[in-house]
């Protein structure tokens, strides 16, 4: 396993919203946001192998087994950690910067004229196919896992379960997409919200031990 | 004989089989799609009107473009300095501190001076843009592409040089000061490590095969280039992860064909070219196919063209003056097999009608890449044109505000966020329709209004449990539209 720095873009918030989300609500499931209350049990239904396909393949698809269309019924949460195509930049020709893509889906794929936002968090990652792991995220943009091809792998999308919670968001950055000179976009950052009550580094609950500097309280 | 004759053909083609015919957002009925249907209404981004076949993948095509190009533009150098220029200005005019930090000065901090990933990120885009402008506008999609090729050179990728010389015939490149630009960086095989790599190497040696006036200027960088390639003939590259041997077969059957190699220029080597190619222009097509199993990227961000296919065709079709011909023959090859597998030469094709009319912008941007963007003729479509009916159109810049409402919504419930404290323009300052007022102190902040006011660093975040709260079911609007 190891731990795995992600974008979230998304648009149809408010900044109160996003304050929200970081504060106390975290990143959660488009499922648990619908059904209002969710249960362990359930989850443990949930998540399966067939619906992450669902999730990756068939968002906006009606879900075969539930009421509703996938995107309203999904446990999974898409993330991003940007990906270069296939091999280093030198040898091939395109690089997708978790940013660039995060901002593609937080404007709505260039559709969007308003407010969006990046959500910058961390999630841990198994090194193999760990689905039923509520606790584990999954790279799927990863080749060596998921090793079937995916004609949009290149999204770099690690996917979430149910929630990032929001000791896990480091910031988010507000954007405004508006029509610049000539009409062409002009993506504006308003300003970023850090996580300052709330976010614990991943430095600090891993095997990372900093340099000494000076004596702690304890006189360590 | 070619199926795919016209933009509306391609769209018609790209259109998902069995889809559903969505009602429009704006209440109205959905009904089949309809011929020549009315402009009026059109707003980018919504079904506002008629569904042709592939309409929405159409405004998405658009859209992306404007979005790949406009991020491309931020991270351009000049108007990175010039916005360097503005921040030092405001704090000469000790404006303050400003809300939020800056417009673009995310760019800075996400693609740091000097790190390769700006430089990398700025020609995927405006990649990426010319892809999806394809599908809107040849001229505004060759501009873009022949910027990205411009800034794949200046990154040292021999992958840019094959792109200009597929996208662009002899006469457009028949500049000295441009021609100097392209194929200086590669005479060298010691100038880098990009050079050397058997990827670039191969597109390298596709575009001298292409052309032979680039054989003697790179023969330096592609000497013994075949036999050391062989060893890397099984590696999978490219978007669609082809042998990277087939693309060095494709180059030396360019090569066999051309008398000036001394190898012969046989008839055989025509049927061969078009062959090579209508087998790699198959393998596209069955991957667009599976693309479209994920509907929801399909409509809205499937990028159904690849410049480099379109370049590679266009390296064979420039070969000799034998464009017509070769394509012709290429369509006959594929004539039983899916018909975006002609997608390549449908758009190579389009580039090839539109060249002559755009050759002097090309060359400017060719010579001076790092301006283009300030040329009015590559931030926007040429010609804004219904695919279905001919007709031109231009309604975009007149009729959409800011925040894509029509300026009464825009005056009636101003798009800022509902927090009193919140450092953003009220909108109702303007009147309706129009831009908010600048602030004669802060021109140049654009809609952001007073500068005194602190963003909420430390903003007392909601305290309500989602779980606990019982009453966020599904009785309302989701506020997490479009979230995946």
């Amino acid at each position: 396993m190891f731990v795995q720095m992600c974008v979230k873009g998304m648009h149809g918030i408010t900044l109160e919203d996003a304050c929200a989300i970081m504060g106390s609500r975290g990143l959660t499931c488009a499922w648990w946001r619908h059904a209002g209350r969710i249960s362990s049990a359930e989850i443990d239904e949930r998540l399966t192998a067939e619906e992450l396909d669902l999730h990756v393949n068939s968002y906006e698809d009606k879900h075969p087994t539930r009421g509703g269309r996938v995107k309203d019924e999904s446990p999974f949460i898409s993330l991003t950690a940007g990906q270069v195509e296939r091999d280093k930049y030198e040898a091939d020709n395109l690089t997708h910067p978790a940013h660039l893509v995060a901002m593609r889906f937080a404007t709505n794929f260039g559709n969007l004229r308003g407010e969006c936002f990046l959500f910058y968090c961390w999630v841990i990652v198994g090194m193999r196919p760990s689905v039923p792991v509520r606790h584990l995220a999954e790279e799927v943009r990863e080749l060596n896992t998921y090793a079937r091809f995916s004609p949009f792998q290149l999204e770099g999308e690690i996917v979430a379960k149910v929630e990032v919670p929001p000791r896990q968001i480091e910031k988010f950055e507000h954007y405004e997409c508006q029509d610049g000179r000539d009409g062409l976009p002009e993506l504006r950052r308003l300003g970023t919200v850090y996580n300052k009550k709330g976010y614990i580094s991943p430095h600090d609950v891993t095997n990372y031990r900093p340099m000494l500097k000076k004596p702690d309280r304890l006189g360590n | 004989m070619a199926r795919l004759t016209s933009l509306a053909s391609v769209l018609a083609a790209l259109e998902l089989p069995e889809d559903e015919v969505l009602a429009p957002r704006d209440g109205r009925e959905g009904g089949p799609p309809v011929a020549g249907a009315p402009r009026e209404g059109y707003v980018v981004g919504s079904m506002a009107h008629g569904a042709q076949p592939g309409y929405e993948i159409w405004v998405n095509a658009r859209n992306q473009a404007q979005f790949y190009a406009a991020y491309a533009e931020m991270l351009e150098p000049g108007r990175r300095s010039r916005s360097r220029r503005r921040q030092r200005s405001r704090q000469r005019l000790s404006l303050g501190r400003r809300p939020g930090d800056g417009g673009d000065a995310w760019v800075g901090e996400i693609y740091p001076e000097g790190h390769w990933a700006g430089p990398a990120t700025l020609a995927t885009s405006y990649r990426l843009a010319a892809q999806y402008a394809a599908l809107v506008d040849a001229r505004w999609a060759t501009k873009l592409a022949v910027r990205a090729a411009m800034a794949y050179v200046s990154s040292g990728l021999p992958f840019g040089l094959f792109l200009a010389t597929g996208l662009l015939d002899d006469e457009t490149l028949n500049d000295r000061v441009t021609l100097r630009a392209l194929v200086e960086p590669f005479r060298n095989p010691e100038a880098s490590d990009a050079i050397r790599h058997p990827v670039q190497q191969t597109y390298l040696l596709l575009a001298a095969s292409s052309r032979p006036w680039l054989r003697d200027p790179l023969r330096h960088a592609l000497r013994d280039a075949e036999r050391r390639l062989t060893a890397h003939g099984l590696y999978s590259i490219g978007p669609q992860g082809i042998p990277l041997g087939d693309y060095v077969d494709l180059a030396v059957a360019l090569r066999y064909d051309d008398d000036s190699a001394g190898l012969g220029g046989s008839g055989a080597s025509f049927t061969e070219i078009a062959r090579r190619l209508a087998g790699l222009q198959r393998i596209q097509a069955t991957a667009l196919r599976a693309a479209q199993r994920n509907r929801f990227m399909w409509r809205r961000g499937a990028s159904a063209i690849d410049l480099e296919n379109v370049a590679l065709s266009g390296l064979a079709l420039r070969h000799r003056p034998w464009f017509g011909e070769l394509s012709e023959a290429i369509s006959e090859q594929l004539v039983r097999d899916d018909e975006l597998a002609e997608l390549p030469l449908w758009t190579m094709g389009e580039v090839e009608t539109e060249l002559p009319d755009i050759a002097d912008s090309v060359t400017d941007i060719m010579r001076e890449p790092e301006r283009a963007w300030r040329l009015g003729d590559f931030r926007e479509p040429d010609t804004e044109t219904d695919p279905w009916t001919g007709e031109a159109f231009r309604t975009r810049e007149t009729t959409r505000s800011p925040t894509a409402r029509s300026a009464d919504e825009e005056h009636r419930s101003p798009a800022s966020p509902t927090r009193p404290d919140y450092p953003v323009a009220r909108r109702d300052d303007a009147a309706p329709g129009t831009r908010p007022k600048a602030n004669p102190d802060t021109e140049s902040y654009g809609p952001l209004g007073p500068t005194s006011i602190e963003y909420p660093q430390s903003a007392a975040y909601g305290s309500d449990d989602y779980a606990s709260d019982g009453d966020e079911g599904d009785d309302g609007d989701d506020p997490y539209s479009g979230d995946k």
